[in-house]
């Protein structure tokens, strides 16, 4: 089988596949960078004051949320498909390249405001560097960013589920 | 809830009273002591002098004491148990200012800052003997006493060569030139070889050459008596009991353990000294007398009058001139329902003394929107249950005590708006019943299968959140003509009756010819002509005009543009970003709903003894993630409607807060008294 003969024969599930695929895995790249550049700071921090840990380490988890929105559209995407009921197979074309474009949203909001939100949280751990007792402020501005994610996920969703 | 009235109090008392009264200001803790304006010119003003710091270093030195105490405790002693959680002795204020305790807890403190100079010695002293054994460990195969000195006759040279040196090499060129030589190998490490080169005083400046070429480098081995070996023992010996003397110390520190909640106790009591100290600095001195000038709240004002009587004192309060309040400190009063928003408005700044108190107003929308977005009865009793259990156990302070209370109310509201929308940890009750092949069980609003009969959800976010979307936007409506008839309110208050009509009222008409324009639009209903309700828009187009009264000339026409402009964006943009409303509460069903399919997927095969406990491994570690998640999105959200769109309308900020001598305690709470 050649790959046009591949295409022609799953073009549906392809494209629906990857739509879910974009929408995890760009998310979660957005979320692995974030936490990891938040996380980079923090452990410079820890090196001087180990005590204040349990603050590095929200800050650097509140990155981490896009992964899980990614997640959610993917899985979604997926129990749209039929994937987990056995149907994938009958997906159409059609419905198959409505699925990528919904995707699209939560893969690329969630891929750059992950890393936006990353660099808020490694700046708001100079925050708990100097004011320890301020840092929640830190955590406000951060969650600022998050609802763009939120935005990502709600457009995706509202495209998935009443879409087709 | 409102902003209490203060007044101006200026006292003159005689300065033998002093320590009393102060006592006595600090007990009732309604007095905040300022700086008193001085008039410079004035020569009797210029007169009076400061009090001595003197008793305030000494407090503060106290307080350091104890802390540096306490953290060595922390450091060294036995790990506390309880954590946060731990609740606090509950003591009489004669029980905090009593001397003896406060002197034996101090002894103590002395004592345990000795013990922390004495293990940071040891550590130093360990240093030390480490790095001495290290120098001293190359050495170790040479059994020629390290103090070993030249003589007139024979040389002694100790030294190192590069560890690529050829010492074989180095002998056999030593041997070249004199047979009077010897080179004892002492070992090596990693970049050097030890040695000690022997050799007659004839032979050593041919040796000397020799050695040149090789790299040889002298080695200090001054203040060493023995061999290295000797010196190595001892050395270990006395490591040794440097590790007895600090476990022994480590050990006196925690013999100390008993003794934290009397130093906790102590270091309280040490900061109302020090509080009290730092008013007294501020008062002004003349021979026999001081001067006092501060706030206290108007209804106060009796009750320290009337204690007052008992001093030799002089004094006068007035109200505050319109011009002073700015820095007339600021004090909301609050019930139980309000206070607690406290701490969302000191967040954002408190309102000016000629401002509104917005707990009041903030509170329902508040408590309301954070239920909204949060929206789930499962999560909401959580929360609810979680903050009382603080509350009761610890009766947290501040502001974070405000918050707690503040998140009972919110989860209570949760658990409300949850059960009528359906939400019981998103749609655990489909899910789980799915997986076992149950029927769905029928719970009015809350679980409702097909055909059943009972009253649904009042709102379905998952089934229709368009219906959700526009209720969010009405309800944010709703706040934003809350704040108009405030911002209308003080307008009038303040005597500017017609620039509230023009500035808010304006808007209310055109507000009302949309909805009324909308209305007949859609045929919902038919009051007032089709042709009649344009003419209520136009009026409120009309008053617009209005928006320039103040300009001049060509002015008036771009700040009516501006008007509009300003007020189209602004109130709708507003209104638009209540839609964060409907968007929270999505989002928390949807990640929550997620979770519940993914744990009951590898359960749907299984025997429930094998799909439940599978079920709800993964529903517990995904709900409590979610929960986390969302309470602190919601809280932000919720915050930032009140901040950015509520207060915007009408809030005066800039308040400075009302900080009286008082009692306040961290580690213990005080017993009232009558």
């Amino acid at each position: 089988m050649t790959f046009a003969e591949f295409l022609i024969n799953n073009a549906g599930p392809f494209f629906g596949f990857l739509g879910a695929a974009l929408a995890a895995g760009l998310a979660c790249v957005g979320s692995a960078k974030g936490t990891g550049i938040a996380g980079e700071a923090g452990a410079g921090l820890l090196a001087e004051d180990p005590s204040q840990f349990s603050k590095c380490m929200i800050l650097q988890v509140i990155p981490g949320t896009q992964g899980l929105y990614g997640l959610v559209i993917g899985f979604l995407a997926l129990m749209k498909m039929g994937l987990f009921n056995g149907t994938v197979a009958q997906l159409s074309v059609d419905n198959g390249l409505l699925i990528l474009a919904a995707c699209l949203p939560m893969a690329l909001g969630g891929l750059l405001s992950g890393i936006a939100q990353g660099r808020v949280a490694a700046a708001s751990i100079n925050i708990v560097a100097k004011n320890p007792n301020d840092w929640s402020k830190g955590m406000v501005l951060c969650i600022i960013v998050e609802f763009y994610a939120i935005l990502s996920l709600l457009i995706s969703f509202l495209m998935i589920m009443f879409g087709f | 809830m409102s902003i209490v009235k203060m007044k101006r109090l200026r006292l003159i008392g005689m300065q033998a009273e002093r320590g009393a009264l102060l006592k006595l200001l600090q007990h009732m803790g309604c007095v905040e002591i300022d700086e008193p304006a001085v008039e410079k010119d004035d020569p009797v003003w210029a007169g009076l002098t400061r009090p001595d710091t003197e008793a305030l270093g000494r407090a503060r030195e106290q307080r350091d004491r104890l802390e540096g105490a306490l953290k060595t405790l922390k450091k060294y002693g036995p790990k506390q148990k309880g954590g946060l959680l731990r609740p606090r002795p509950v003591i009489t204020e004669g029980e905090l200012f009593d001397d003896g305790a406060y002197d034996s807890a101090l002894a103590g403190a002395g004592r345990l800052v000795e013990l922390e100079r004495q293990i940071a010695a040891l550590y130093a002293e360990q240093n030390k003997l480490r790095t001495q054994r290290l120098s001293l460990a190359p050495w170790l195969g040479l059994d020629l006493p390290l103090e070993t000195a030249s003589t007139p006759e024979v040389a002694v040279l100790f030294g190192t060569v590069a560890g690529t040196a050829d010492l074989d090499a180095l002998e056999r060129a030593l041997a070249e030139k004199s047979e009077l030589t010897q080179v004892l190998r002492a070992g090596s490490d990693a970049q050097l070889q030890y040695l000690v080169l022997i050799c007659h005083r004839s032979a050593e400046a041919d040796c000397q050459e020799v050695l040149k070429d090789f790299g040889f480098s002298r080695s200090a081995l001054r203040g060493w008596t023995g061999t290295a070996a000797e010196n190595d023992r001892r050395l270990s010996q006395e490591m040794a009991q440097s590790e007895q003397a600090l476990a022994d110390t480590v050990a006196q520190v925690a013999a100390f353990a008993p003794q934290r909640g009397a130093l906790e106790q102590a270091l309280d009591r040490s900061s109302q000294e020090i509080s009290r100290e730092e008013a007294r600095c501020r008062l002004l001195d003349s021979g026999t007398a001081f001067f006092l000038d501060g706030w206290v709240p108007a209804p106060e004002e009796e009750r320290l009058l009337q204690r007052l009587r008992a001093f030799t004192c002089c004094w006068e309060t007035e109200d505050p001139l319109p011009e002073d309040y700015p820095q007339v400190p600021v004090k909301l009063k609050g019930n139980v329902l309000t206070e607690p928003l406290t701490t969302i408005t000191e967040m954002y700044s408190l309102p000016a003394y000629d401002g509104v108190d917005p707990n009041g107003l903030m509170m329902p929308f508040y408590v309301f929107f954070f239920g909204f977005m949060f929206a789930d009865l499962g999560y909401g009793l959580i929360l609810a249950g979680a903050c009382l259990f603080i509350q009761c156990r610890v009766h947290p302070k501040g502001g974070f005590g405000q918050l707690i209370r503040l998140m009972i109310m919110c989860g209570i509201s949760s658990a409300v708006i949850g059960f009528l929308t359906g939400g019981f940890f998103s749609d655990f009750l489909v899910q789980f019943t799915g997986m076992l092949g149950l029927p769905q069980p029928v719970i009015p609003f809350l679980s409702v299968p097909d055909g059943s009969g009972v009253p649904g959800p009042l709102l379905n976010v998952m089934g229709d959140p368009m219906t959700v979307l526009v209720f969010s936007l009405a309800v944010g409506f709703v706040q934003i003509v809350v704040a108009m008839a405030v911002k209308f309110w003080m307008l009038c208050r303040d005597g500017q009756v017609w620039d509230a009509i023009w500035d808010v009222g304006t808007w209310w008409v055109i507000f009302l010819g949309i909805a009324l324009f909308a209305l007949n639009l859609t045929g919902v209903t038919s009051f007032g002509s089709a042709g009649g309700v344009p003419v209520v828009l136009i009026a409120g187009c009309l008053m617009l005009l209005a928006q320039g009264r103040s300009a001049k000339g060509f002015g008036r026409i771009t700040a009516v543009i501006g008007a509009v402009y300003n007020g189209v964006t602004g109130y709708f943009g507003d209104i638009l970003s209540y839609s964060r409303l409907m968007v929270m509460m999505l989002a928390g069903s949807v990640i929550g709903q997620v979770f519940n399919i993914l744990a009951a997927m590898p359960g749907g095969g299984l025997p429930p003894a094998v799909g439940i406990p599978i079920f709800f491994l993964i529903f517990l570690i995904g709900h409590a993630f979610n929960i986390g998640l969302n309470v602190i999105g919601t809280y932000v959200h919720t915050s930032r409607l009140q901040y950015l769109e509520f207060f915007k309308q009408f809030y005066k900020e800039g308040g400075r807060p009302w900080r009286p001598l008082n009692i306040t305690t961290k580690f213990v709470d005080i017993k009232e008294e009558q």
